[in-house]
């Protein structure tokens, strides 16, 4: 058994054990929003924090788990930087949730200036959580860097671009799997400087006293958080054009010029589709603001058309056999449509002044998390599994399907219903002036407990499976 | 009274908030009671029930910037729509007619939208406490040292709005909007003792330029691309150099 193998299977079980955990912490913020239950404001703002950082944070390492997993078909990966990069989001992890539940630091996944200073009841979680993010965030970027070494000891960097392509150049061919994870390991390495930078500031701060400009602050926050979500979205995305052809027993996708060029797009465009964040803030320069919006609609637009046309081109006529795998990436697919219009519909600076602070905005990133990205990570694990154990958990197939499917689709649903009666979110309980807010909470904590069941089922059957791998070390 | 007085509003504690305007957002005034140039008897959050109300008080014995300030306020507020101006003496030497006098020689007496009274000196010292408002009594001079100040407060009596002394009328014109509850930009100045500013503001001008803070948002991708460019030079020389014997 293989080193890359075993840190593989090490990271599925780790995150697939805590993915229900965090469900369970939405679940539970849901229903104290819809009456059922009644938790103290500081317990449901704690369980804000850890829900989305915890959800960002397994999503993302196990996007990268997957593709540095398939990397090995092109290029020799070395394993160190992934171990490193595990220990430390151990680490990381273990200094988040003491702050949050230990030192009751509850400033929500954005984390936003002067919050961390302030949202939290121990004084000692503001160092307990920068020294987290120091750790998840150096962890990352070595393991980032690792794996765009692996690239660029066969890709020259202009290759593995397929700047070559752009001109209609055919060879030597630059497969999508090596343009959109190089693309996504490039995007991510500013990401990680802004996180570097940020946390400075913050220990500035922290130790010396400076106070930080908030604009300054949310700017960098937003650069690090937005473009590692978006960054983790395409990490999936490459797992698919890697996988999802031979799914459906047709031949490898290839990279024409305008997927090159979607994918170039994607990496210089990404950088600024933050500035979407800080359409509330006035003080931002007003041609950031348009910036914003013209990025928000290049950067998603080209990878969603490319990728929703070759996934179609695939299916259609394929005779293709549906089991957990293939319906994780083909759904996501379309469920990443509709979160990204909705996601589109947001950006525009004069929807999101209605928009901005209503559930519609929770509905449009559970969509392409929940029911996208999500997707496209099970889909990779569940091909894992059978490759390792040669189950391809067909038992499963109905009932996680059904389950999870309908689930989400009801719980984003009530979610966009929600937004669109401008229901305001990051609340604990709604106000009476918006009352059916609760009604909207119900109906989501109850689709989401379906996604709960389809998602312990399935744990159980990838962890068992998983720890064989690990066991046979 | 007026010792009273001098004592408890000493101006030196007050100094630092007075210029730190958000220091007083949301801060809830008390109800105290209050009596009209027509001598009915109210109280202050009895005025707020209709309608926000910008607020400002003064001395109808004031030798400085009480007759100016009201002529300015007249001039840019004459007949205020959807909130009113309330002007209260807060001097304990006033008397009503002192009060109405004061009105009428400003031509504001019957005005609409406008509201005149005097404050009971049992209410004054709290309300002018939460106001933050700076008054000392100069005996060499016989007269108050005081602040000039217009409150905008909403009809729960929370301060929404403080602002200082004269200043542009656009920037009076930005109370009144927010007096009639639309949604008014603000934005705390730049304190001393912050690090890295996305813009520096030239108070003499009231111009401003984008600093380093900004600039430093073109440091990650430069470094990105650094980067990889460094990796890719490393690996391109690693690969020319002759194997080792």
């Amino acid at each position: 058994m293989k080193a890359l193998d075993r840190i593989t299977a090490a990271w599925i079980i780790t995150v697939t054990l805590v993915f229900p955990i965090a469900i369970l912490l939405g679940i539970l913020m849901r229903l104290n929003q819809a009456n059922v239950l009644e938790l103290s404001p500081l317990t449901f703002y704690s369980f804000m924090t850890a829900h989305g950082l915890l959800m960002v944070g397994i999503w993302f390492v196990m996007s990268m788990a997957g593709v540095s997993y398939l990397l090995q078909r092109y290029v020799e990966v070395r394993v160190w930087p992934i171990t490193f990069g595990y220990v430390l989001t151990l680490v990381g992890v273990v200094l988040l949730l003491a702050a949050i539940f230990g030192g009751g630091f509850h400033t929500g996944w954005y984390f936003l200036y002067p919050l961390p200073f302030y949202a939290r009841t121990e004084e000692w979680a503001t160092m307990a959580f920068l020294l987290s993010l120091g750790s998840l965030g150096v962890g990352w970027f070595v393991w980032s860097l690792g794996l765009l070494v692996a690239i660029l000891r066969k890709y020259p960097l202009t290759r593995a671009l397929a700047w070559h392509h752009l001109v209609g150049k055919s060879e030597p061919e630059t497969p999508p799997f090596i343009l959109i994870s190089t693309t996504t390991l490039l995007g991510l390495v500013p990401a990680f400087v802004a996180a570097v930078i940020l946390l400075g500031l913050f220990f500035m701060e922290y130790l010396g006293g400076v106070k930080q400009d908030a604009l300054l602050m949310k700017n960098l926050t937003f650069y690090f958080g937005h473009t590692l979500v978006n960054e983790m979205l395409y990490f999936g995305i490459a797992a698919l054009y890697e996988l999802f052809p031979a799914l459906a027993g047709k031949p490898p996708y290839r990279t024409k010029p305008f997927v090159a060029l979607a994918w170039n797009l994607v990496l210089v465009v990404v950088w600024t589709a933050y500035f979407h964040h800080l359409y509330m803030d006035f003080v931002q320069p007003t041609v950031l603001q348009y910036v914003g919006q013209l990025a928000s609609w290049i950067a998603p637009i080209p990878a969603i058309a490319v990728t929703a046309f070759s996934v179609l081109g695939t299916v259609y006529r394929s005779g293709i056999k549906w089991w957990l795998a293939p319906t994780f990436f083909f759904t996501g697919v379309m469920f990443w449509i509709i979160g990204g219009l909705g996601a589109i519909l947001d950006a525009i600076v004069a929807n999101n002044f209605v928009l901005h602070n209503t559930l519609w905005v929770p509905a449009h990133f559970h969509t392409y998390n929940l029911l996208g990205n999500v997707l496209f990570s099970l889909g990779f694990i569940t091909w894992f599994v059978r490759e390792q154990s040669g189950d391809d958990g067909s038992r499963l197939y109905r009932p996680v399907a059904t389950l999870y499917l309908l689930g989400g689709a009801g719980f984003v649903a009530a979610f966009y219903i929600a937004g669109a009666l401008s229901i305001m979110r990051r609340v604990d309980k709604y106000p009476e002036l918006v009352a059916n807010g609760g009604v909207w909470a119900l109906v989501g904590a109850l689709f989401a407990i379906l996604v709960l069941v389809a998602v312990a089922i399935y744990t159980v059957h990838v962890v068992r499976r998983c720890w064989r791998v690990l066991a046979a070390a | 009274m007026l010792a009273r007085l001098s004592g408890c509003l000493i101006v030196a504690p007050l100094l630092w908030a007075q210029l730190n305007e958000g220091h007083y957002y949301l801060r809830s005034v008390p109800d105290v009671p209050v009596t009209l140039i027509t001598g009915e008897q109210r109280s202050l959050h009895h005025l707020l029930q209709s309608r926000a109300v910008l607020l400002t008080l003064f001395s109808s014995r004031c030798q400085g910037l009480c007759s100016p300030y009201l002529l300015y306020l007249k001039r840019e507020l004459a007949s205020p729509r959807e909130f009113a101006v309330v002007a209260l003496s807060f001097d304990p030497r006033d008397r009503l007619t002192d009060v109405a006098a004061t009105a009428h020689r400003f031509g504001l007496a019957k005005a609409s939208g406008w509201t005149w009274g005097l404050l009971h000196p049992t209410g004054a010292m709290s309300l002018l406490s939460t106001l933050g408002y700076a008054v000392r009594y100069d005996s060499s001079r016989a007269d108050y040292d005081h602040s000039i100040v217009l409150f905008v407060l909403d009809r729960r009596g929370n301060i929404l709005r403080r602002m200082e002394g004269f200043q542009d009328p656009a920037l009076l014109k930005d109370l009144a909007r927010e007096a009639r509850g639309e949604f008014v930009l603000s934005y705390p100045l730049p304190s001393t003792d912050v690090a890295l500013r996305c813009f520096e503001l030239d108070k003499e001008t009231g111009s401003w330029r984008l600093s380093m803070g900004m600039a430093l948002l073109l440091v990650p991708p430069i470094a990105s691309f650094a980067l990889a460019g460094l990796v890719q030079l490393a690996l391109a020389l690693r690969r020319t150099q002759p194997p080792q014997p």
